[in-house]
């Protein structure tokens, strides 16, 4: 099988503070992956260095071999709850709708297919009849389906997700796994930045532990040892980090 | 009398025509949250106009050309001055400020300088500080009003672009072509700036460009409408504010920034979902609805109490303690006699839901994020009157439904009628 994701020697760096250290990995079609490790271990910006939206100082991430703004309409990106302008007037219809503007022509106008194919996806994840409301008059689950139901609208490949489960209640996070799983099931890929451990085994075929650098990739039970765990959520990173800033600091002659 | 004036009548179109791209193209800064932005590039036009007018007046009659390329060409300038500092880690508001006042100030050196050199030429460009119809001239006015219809026909044909682009910009990487479309907006946002400036005056722009803006958010939550509607009530600004300015003779700019700026504090204090009054209202009714809550729980917990005994535990005025057992009477959730209220077994179920999601509520708070169980109450006496149905079923299912609180109260069940139940 070919590969859908590839990074290699990927790195990155937000003011000189190393977000992702050196990562190489590859994802396979019809996989579901997700990307577990400590608050500030790069999962997200895994997920944006992936897409392109932060440049890595080295390394590159592609998909089917090529920069992901080559592919675009084939990668269904699911932002993170806070970086959406809920007070944006923009209602629920319309957010799914704009899954579909690769599709759509010159001037961008939705055609029939367009409304029907958003119709059904927002009846796919139980929000039809939420279509009209502006987005911060929706609870947080309605808010996390309904970019769900984008990425469904927009029919991709790769479907990136960045915890798209932040405040969404048990019975609506299982749906949203079962549709998740029907994608896998079409032989789509999907990667989701995930939180709750509990859950890993249950939900996902591969897991990628990641603490800056990567620490392990690969089928669940291979990957969750106690080992691993230890060094994914373990101090003594910080401290590298810590001795890093106090070095760029020093070299900006800041201390 | 005015519209039948030719001079005034197409004046007066045009100018109208200005406010309405000027409010389209505000209504993309204040979604993009960079409101003051408007404030700065049209002071920095300032230095622009003056050194356009003064170069074409020295080769051309008539000196417009020169304001306009030199006011936009000013007016860029000033905005890859704010992307250069903002780059450098400068704070957005710092940058303004900084450019705001080195251009402007730039250009008061200029107007003083040729104000001694060339006053007659100096009094014709002062009439773009605080913006003047009046002395436009026929040519003048088929610029303005065809630029401002190339900028109106551009926002109507790109819409579902600009949609994508402004509300969720990483969505809409590789799927457009960012830097040309961003580009477009800022170019047609300056355009719209310097034009405006004509009618409005550089000093008052950016009120003309965020106050539609902020009038027609307080009634819409669509984009459409929020276009729609600014740009009306943007060109309604500018055609009115000629008239009045007509009228009692006063400077256009100020009279329109004016009407714009009351308006949209109106509709700010009248909105209905939005506005200050009818928050009130609905602050106030949520108060008294959180103390008849109360008034049933202490009187669930007494079982039974007088007006006194409840004014020595609610510590407010007599009258809205009246309004409220009056109010709870009424709705049958209470029965008084012989000066002693007591609950109906409607308003007795409501009391033990209420008790029911405090100490689930705490229940929560503890087990969930993590807080000692001597800080949990207070915020469960606020959540207590919250909490809805919904968000009731979801917390019972998260905690396997508990039976006792953390203080080691019982909680009742769902459909129990008392506390022991």
């Amino acid at each position: 099988m070919s590969v859908i994701f590839e990074a290699e020697n990927l790195t990155l760096h937000y003011d000189k503070q190393p977000v992702l250290w050196d990562l190489s990995l590859k994802v396979m079609p019809g996989k579901l992956v997700g990307i577990v490790g400590p608050n500030g271990a790069g999962k997200s910006s895994l997920l944006k260095s992936a897409l392109g939206i932060v440049k890595p100082i080295s390394g590159r991430a592609l998909f089917w071999g090529k920069q992901a703004d080559q592919v675009r309409e084939k990668i269904a990106y699911i932002p993170q709850k806070g970086s959406i302008d809920w007070d944006f007037p923009i209602t629920a219809f319309e957010v799914v709708l704009m899954g579909r503007y690769a599709q759509m022509g010159f001037f961008k106008r939705p055609r029939r297919a367009d409304i029907l194919a958003t119709k059904e996806a927002l009846e796919k994840v139980g929000m039809s009849a939420f279509a009209d409301r502006q987005i911060s008059e929706l609870s947080g689950g309605q808010q996390q389906r309904l970019f769900l139901a984008r990425a469904l609208a927009q029919n991709a490949e790769v479907y990136l997700m960045d915890e798209p489960f932040q405040c969404v209640d048990i019975t609506t996070e299982k749906a949203m796994i079962e549709i998740l799983r029907a994608l896998r099931s079409a032989g789509k890929s999907i990667l989701i930045v995930h939180h709750d451990l509990s859950t890993l085994s249950e939900y996902f075929d591969e897991v990628i532990l990641l603490n800056t650098s990567l620490i392990a990739h690969g089928p669940v039970d291979s990957v969750l040892t106690e080992e691993n765990m230890e060094r994914t959520y373990q101090k003594s990173h910080c401290l590298f980090v810590e001795a890093k800033e106090l070095s760029s600091k020093k070299t900006k002659g800041l201390v | 009398m005015f519209f039948t004036d030719p001079i005034f009548s197409t004046t007066i179109w045009a100018s109208s025509l200005m406010c309405l791209t000027a409010a389209l193209m505000g209504v993309i800064a204040f979604l993009q949250k960079r409101s003051l932005i408007g404030e700065t590039l049209s002071h920095a036009t300032y230095p622009g106009v003056l050194i356009g007018g003064w170069i074409f007046s020295l080769f051309f009659a008539d000196s417009f050309l020169g304001v306009i390329l030199g006011s936009v060409s000013f007016s860029t300038a000033a905005l890859f001055s704010l992307r250069y500092l903002e780059k450098k880690r400068v704070s957005q508001d710092a940058s303004l400020c900084f450019v705001l006042s080195t251009f402007f100030a730039l250009g008061v050196l200029i107007a003083s300088r040729l104000q001694t050199v060339k006053a007659s030429l100096y009094q014709q460009i002062q009439v773009y500080l605080f913006g003047q119809t009046a002395t436009m001239r026929d040519e003048h006015v088929v610029i303005y009003a065809g630029l401002s219809l190339i900028i109106g026909a551009f926002l109507i044909l790109f819409f579902p672009r600009i949609k994508l682009l402004l509300f969720d910009k990483e969505y809409a990487r590789g799927k457009l072509k960012h830097t040309f479309w961003n580009s477009a907006l800022s170019l047609l946002f300056i355009v719209s700036i310097c034009i405006g400036i004509r009618t409005v005056g550089i000093v008052l722009m950016s009120g003309m460009l965020i106050a539609p803006a902020v009038f027609a958010r307080a009634f819409t939550n669509r984009l459409s409408h929020l276009f729609l509607i600014a740009g009306t009530f943007g060109a309604m600004c500018g055609f009115l504010g000629n008239i009045l300015s007509i009228v009692f003779s006063l400077p256009t700019g100020p009279v329109i920034a004016l009407l714009g700026c009351v308006s949209a504090v109106g509709a700010l204090i009248f909105s209905p979902k939005r506005g200050v009054l009818f928050r009130t209202v609905r602050i106030l009714k949520f108060r008294l609805h959180t103390m008849e809550e109360n008034l049933l729980k202490s009187i669930f917990k007494k079982e039974g109490a007088s007006l006194a005994e409840l004014n020595d535990f609610h510590p407010i005025h007599p009258y809205f303690l009246k309004l409220a057992l009056t109010r709870l009477k009424r709705d049958r959730f209470l029965q008084s006699s012989r000066g002693i209220y007591s609950l109906t077994p409607e308003g007795n179920r409501k009391a033990v839901r209420i008790i029911r999601i405090h100490r689930l509520w705490e229940v929560y708070l503890t087990e969930f994020m993590g807080q000692s169980v001597e800080k949990v109450h207070r915020s469960a006496e606020e959540m207590e009157h919250i909490i809805t149905p919904e968000i009731e079923s979801r917390l019972t299912d998260l905690l396997s439904n508990p039976r006792k609180d953390p203080h080691g109260a019982p909680i009742p069940g769902r459909h129990d009628e008392s506390i022991l139940g």
